[in-house]
């Protein structure tokens, strides 16, 4: 599997498979190496790297990893899933459609075609069984195109203001 | 004589000075904030009282309650430690009041030494040296004329200030104007108050402290040197006794001298006369800290005195019982101050939770740790996690020692200066005895980390070992598949 | 089990030269493959990157497990049609492992002429579905396509359908799909995600419509962009055809391996029933027992010997039926049935084979068909024998087996013989040929010879005398086209195997296959009427 290992703020990306008998194959770029590991009875680990052990201490704790050895003493490493969500902060990151959340009148529009706009700057006010709502701008983008003006009225999901990269 | 003693502070000397205390047959109580109820000299202690502050900082401040804690508990003394109340006069004069033994010294020492620009004008109105200087307050319309003539390098120091904060140093006169009115807004902003002085600064410094002590009856003695040198930001990080700077002749000035200082206020109790030693011999007095110093235990390795009873049994009334021949130096001992701090990245504070601590072990190895496994660092409080201290017959085997020892010590969870220190310990300088105050800033390149490419395997091969989730999935390819590896037809 | 005991001198003449004119063959077959799968015009991949995409088995490293092996099918699909215009007809499907489950992967290639449909497209497409069905794999598209090419809109349109067919079907038997959605799925194609169980859209390149820009403003007059009537944002937030935005691709291929991982673990009818073990004779040797001349007979235990476990093999009815070898061996640890034709099939040996079948079926043991032969046996004594009812039985108990069947063809597969050793109509699992292989109704040179014989039977009906020379270019005419057609890429081309493979290969073929066909149960055996 692919693993991101970050030690001292530099990215080590490893590709790990299976060999035989307890032996991972560890690839690192252009350099490949196995490991083994056994625990022995006061804690410790007895970590091998291609024939060559040393035993460590190691502890975890969420995302990173505590090793000490008399070598290196105490690093740690930080773990960062490559397969997990590369690219946006969140699933699904923003999107460029504003939808109406529920159907209703609009109330206020704040932006105009052409203008830049920043994460959660204020852009359209809509007001819905007696709710108003402020939609904001899920990131930093311009404002490609505003579908309704004051004292119109949209759909559930219509698609309020179409926005645009910078 | 008291059968029960109070300390007022938290963590390593805390709980050092309970062991004492209780190797002595007196009954403990730790007055402490909750965020240190499970710390080990909490938990050792016969009884605790917990305190309570805006901060945890603050809850170890506050005298009113700390007296009330004494009260409440029934002791008759009470132990500062280091930092916190340890010199505060007026905390020292409130214990008074109550009928609660100060294990300490008299509060108009705390009051006189505690003022950086009176306790410079004491010791040199007794023929102590003193840098030359430039005092504010002895005539402020003509202060920054003096202080011109002085000559550079001078080094400006706010009167409030101590333990290196708020110092400048100005190489060159025509910015002197500048700094000093910089250094006035911060000693305003930083200690409520803006006077200066200046003084003539000494290139290469070293740092060298003279430990004293005094008994209620008139007698003082000194324990020798300790050198500070190696420091941080101002802050001592390595300590050592003997100095490998001084001569058996200076050795003796100094401590003479120091000796002197303390007899001429009639000191009691424990204190520390801090010197700056420069590249030609001179020395000059810097400041007395009237407490115990974090780096004493180098001084008990060397001299196999325990200081922390000598201090409860000058508190108790008892005279010193030895004399300055019965004080020697044997061997030679180094301390070294574990930090939770990131040495890569300008020293900032680590957090963390200790998820593993085994201390080292070893002839001449002694630990002053006051954490435990499972323990949460924060930054409340001074990041220091412990003192390893190694004593060797020489200075060479003190440090192969503490090298040693560091490499042993294994605390995992956050960021330490451990390794950091090691490299310090087998830097040249160092190893030739060397090293002044600018010694790590100076040396900053040559300190910095560096793994092989050997050290990053092993790290990587471990941090795969222990990650679980990467191991399932790697175990969740079936047998053949992973015999047959990346086959292609 | 006993090792068998090989005959074979690696030091003789015949050995020699076998192996340097099968080394050949086999090394202008990986050729042809590296460049099918990786030469592309630098045009082309210039307008892919250009595009922010990722080549095709760039997305496949991304997607598949490391470390892990990757069975591709029919890589050489369409290689003697279309002029080799269109590299493994624009798609790649194959059998790997994701998030450690074993999966089909159907890759559109969109680096040739943005990926459009050829005829064998969908027809790959189907055969990839229809292995899924088979063996109970969930499979996993990654889309890409430029849609049905409009110059061959007809062969796609019949074709086409058969892939969303096997779709609901597979959907029906309860075996996940997932679709990434890379580029375009347009018209019919726009159905592979909306069939999927689970979808994948990256924002800006993906799009999912029935009708493109150009056929929106054909058929209303209403101009938009590709994303505008089909893009991530509508399809996620708007419509829900889509399930999962993503915001490259790299992204999309993690969420798909996250799903794949909380798929219900596979239920396996077999495992393997013993520890791996490689032969114990070298496999290379291979090339140096088969011959390239397909008329020259060798003894296929020597082949069985380089592909199974520590060459170990149980032979059944060893005296009886001696032209078709019978036995039990381990592949992989996997337990299998091996028939193997040592020349023409005959009444005892084609018995010898049914009976055989029978046991395979009954003790649940996957049959291996390792084809080399030209046919029954023909001849009047031989129908008095009854080799034709015999031939019969032989592929009833073939036909009717639940157990699964693999084929290797190793040299020569001619005449009834290839239908009766489970060639392509007859459902084998997986189907493969060597790159020396030939095969058809007759011989090359039976064809020519046969065909001479009856044009110039013709001629004399009407009295006429046959021009020699016009006899010759006529049988050379005859020989040629037989020869092409009957030549493992022509079949290969036309998707009549799932791919050619190199002899070494074939043992790890039939260990995945093997484990893959594992994932559907076994129904109990149950025959037509036998002609007794």
């Amino acid at each position: 599997m692919r693993r991101r290992y970050v030690i001292n703020g530099q990215a080590h990306d490893l590709v790990v498979t299976r060999g035989a008998n307890g032996v991972f194959h560890v690839s690192h770029g252009e350099r490949k190496f196995d490991i083994q590991g056994k625990a022995l009875a006061d804690g410790r680990w007895q970590v091998t790297v291609d024939q060559r052990s040393q035993a460590v201490w190691i502890a975890a704790q969420g995302d990173s990893r505590f090793v000490h050895s008399a070598a290196t003493g105490a690093i740690e490493v930080e773990v960062i899933d490559l397969s997990a969500a590369s690219g946006g902060d969140r699933a699904g990151a923003a999107s460029d459609l504003l939808q109406a959340p529920m159907p209703g009148t609009v109330i206020a529009v704040h932006v105009a075609v052409g203008d830049a706009v920043c994460v959660g700057q204020p852009l359209i006010v809509i007001e819905s069984m007696k709710l108003e709502t402020t939609l904001t701008a899920p990131r930093d983008a311009r404002v490609k195109a505003v579908h309704f003006s004051v004292g119109n009225t949209f759909a559930l999901k219509s698609t309020l203001v179409t926005l645009q990269d910078l | 004589m008291f059968q029960k003693v109070l300390i007022a502070n938290r963590g390593e000397i805390a709980l050092r000075i309970l062991r004492t205390l209780k190797g002595m047959g007196l009954a403990t109580v730790v007055a402490h904030h909750a965020v240190d109820a499970d710390s080990p000299a909490v938990l050792e202690a016969d009884e605790s009282v917990e305190l309570h502050g805006l901060t945890p900082v603050a809850a170890y401040l506050d005298i009113a309650r700390l007296v009330e804690a004494c009260r409440r508990s029934g002791a008759q003394a009470l132990h500062p430690g280091y930092g916190f109340l340890s010199e505060n006069a007026a905390f020292a004069r409130a214990l008074d009041a109550a009928g609660i033994v100060f294990i300490g010294p008299r509060p108009d020492s705390i009051e006189l030494m505690g003022d950086k620009v009176r306790a410079r004008s004491f010791v040199a109105q007794r023929g102590f040296p003193v840098a030359p200087s430039a005092i504010e307050d002895d005539d402020p319309a003509s202060f920054v004329e003096r202080a011109r003539a002085l000559g550079a390098p001078l080094l400006i120091k706010p009167s409030a200030g101590g333990g290196g904060k708020g110092m400048r140093i100005v190489r060159d006169l025509a910015v002197l104007d500048r700094e000093i009115e910089t250094a006035r807004r911060e000693g305003e902003r930083y200690f409520g108050d803006g006077r200066l002085f200046v003084e003539r600064y000494v290139e290469r410094p070293r740092h060298i402290e003279v430990q004293v002590m005094g008994d209620a009856h008139g007698q003082l003695v000194h324990f020798w040197e300790r050198e500070c040198s190696v420091q941080r930001r101002f802050q001592k990080i390595i300590e050592e006794t003997p100095s490998p700077a001084l001569s058996p002749a200076q050795r003796h000035a100094i401590c003479e001298a120091a000796a002197g200082i303390a007899r001429a206020v009639n000191y009691r109790g424990a204190g520390t006369v801090e010197f700056i030693y420069g590249a030609g011999g001179e020395f000059y007095f810097l400041e007395m800290n009237t407490r115990l110093q974090v780096e004493h235990p180098v001084t008990e390795m060397v001299t196999g005195f325990d200081l922390v009873r000598e201090q409860v049994r000058v508190a108790q009334g008892e005279p010193l019982g030895y004399t300055q021949a019965d004080i020697a130096q044997l061997g030679h001992a180094i301390e070294c101050r574990l930090y939770a701090e990131d040495a890569a990245h300008d020293f900032r504070p680590a957090t963390g939770d200790i998820l593993c601590w085994r201390p080292p072990s070893g002839p001449g190895v002694r630990v002053d740790a006051g954490v435990r496994e499972g323990q949460a660092v924060s930054t409340a409080f001074d990041p220091m996690i412990a003192k390893i201290i190694c004593h060797g017959n020489t200075r060479a085997q003190a440090i192969e020692r503490s090298i040693l020892a560091l490499e042993q010590s294994v605390l995992l969870g956050l960021t330490t200066n451990a390794r950091y220190l090691t490299r310090v310990l087998r830097h040249a300088e160092f190893r030739a005895g060397q090293a002044d105050t600018g010694m790590l800033a100076r040396c900053a390149d040559e300190l910095r980390e560096s793994l092989t490419p050997g050290d990053i395997d092993l790290v990587l091969a471990s941090a795969v070992l222990a990650d679980r989730e990467l191991l399932r999935a790697v175990h969740a390819i079936p047998a053949m598949h992973a015999a047959m590896g990346p086959w292609r037809n | 089990m006993k090792r068998i005991d090989s005959r074979i001198d690696t030091a003789s003449e015949a050995f020699r030269r076998n192996h340097q004119a099968m080394s050949a063959i086999v090394a202008n077959f990986r050729e042809r493959m590296e460049i099918t799968r990786h030469q592309r015009p630098p045009h082309e991949i210039k307008r892919v990157r250009a595009q922010g995409k990722l080549l095709v088995r760039e997305r496949l490293d991304l997607l598949l497990d490391p470390g892990t092996p990757f069975l591709e099918f029919s890589a050489l699909a369409a290689c003697e049609d279309y002029n080799g215009e269109v590299p493994g007809a624009n798609v790649v499907t194959g059998l790997g492992v994701v998030s450690g489950r074993e999966v089909l992967i159907h890759a559109d290639d969109s680096s040739v002429k943005g990926g459009v449909w050829y005829t064998l497209t969908p027809r790959k497409l189907a055969r990839l579905l229809d292995i899924a069905l088979e063996n109970q794999l969930p499979v996993l598209h990654l889309c890409d396509s430029g849609g049905a090419f409009l110059e061959e809109l007809s062969g796609v349109y019949i074709e086409g359908g058969r892939v969303f067919r096997n779709q609901c079907l597979l959907s029906k038997a309860g075996v996940p799909q997932i679709a990434m959605v890379f580029g375009h799925c347009t018209a019919g194609g726009a159905y592979i995600p909306a069939l999927c169980d689970y979808s994948i859209i990256v924002r800006g390149t993906g799009g999912v419509f029935l009708g493109g820009p150009p056929l929106v403003k054909a058929a209303t007059g209403e101009e938009h962009t590709a994303d505008e009537i089909g893009g991530c944002d509508l399809h996620t937030q708007v419509s829900g055809t889509v399930d999962y935005p993503a915001d490259n691709e790299a992204h999309a291929i993690a969420i798909c391996r996250e799903i794949v991982a909380q798929f219900k673990p596979a239920t396996k009818s077999y495992l393997p029933e013993r520890d791996a073990e490689p032969p114990y004779y070298d496999p290379d040797e291979m090339l140096g027992i088969v011959s390239p001349d397909h008329r020259v007979q060798f003894d296929q235990r020597e082949l069985i010997a380089r592909m199974v476990d520590g060459s170990r093999f149980h032979e059944y009815q060893p005296a009886y039926g001696t032209t078709l070898i019978c036995g039990y061996a381990y592949i992989w640890g996997y337990r299998v049935g091996i028939l193997a034709n040592n020349g023409v099939l005959f009444s005892d040996s084609s018995k010898k084979a049914a009976h055989f079948i029978s046991l395979c079926n009954q003790n649940r043991t996957p049959l291996v068909f390792l084809q080399n032969t030209t046919g029954y046996m023909i001849g009047r004594n031989y129908e008095m024998e009854g080799i034709t009812k015999d031939g019969a039985k032989m592929l009833m108990a073939q036909a009717g087996s639940e157990v699964p069947k693999f084929t290797v063809i190793t040299s020569a597969a001619f005449g009834a013989g290839y239908y009766g050793m489970c060639g392509r109509a007859w459902d084998p699992r997986m189907i493969w040929a060597w790159p020396n292989v030939h095969m058809g109704v007759m011989g090359p040179d039976q064809a020519a010879n046969t065909l001479a014989d009856v044009k110039i039977a013709q001629l004399r009906r009407k009295g006429n005398e046959p021009d020699a020379d016009e006899m010759k270019a006529l049988r050379q005419r005859v020989y040629e086209k037989a020869e092409r057609e009957s030549n493992a890429y022509f079949g290969t081309s036309r998707l009549w195997d799932d791919g050619l493979l190199a002899p070494v290969d074939t043992r790890n073929a039939l260990g995945m296959a093997l484990s893959a066909a594992s994932n559907a149960p076994i129904a109990d055996p149950r025959y037509g009427i036998f002609r007794f």
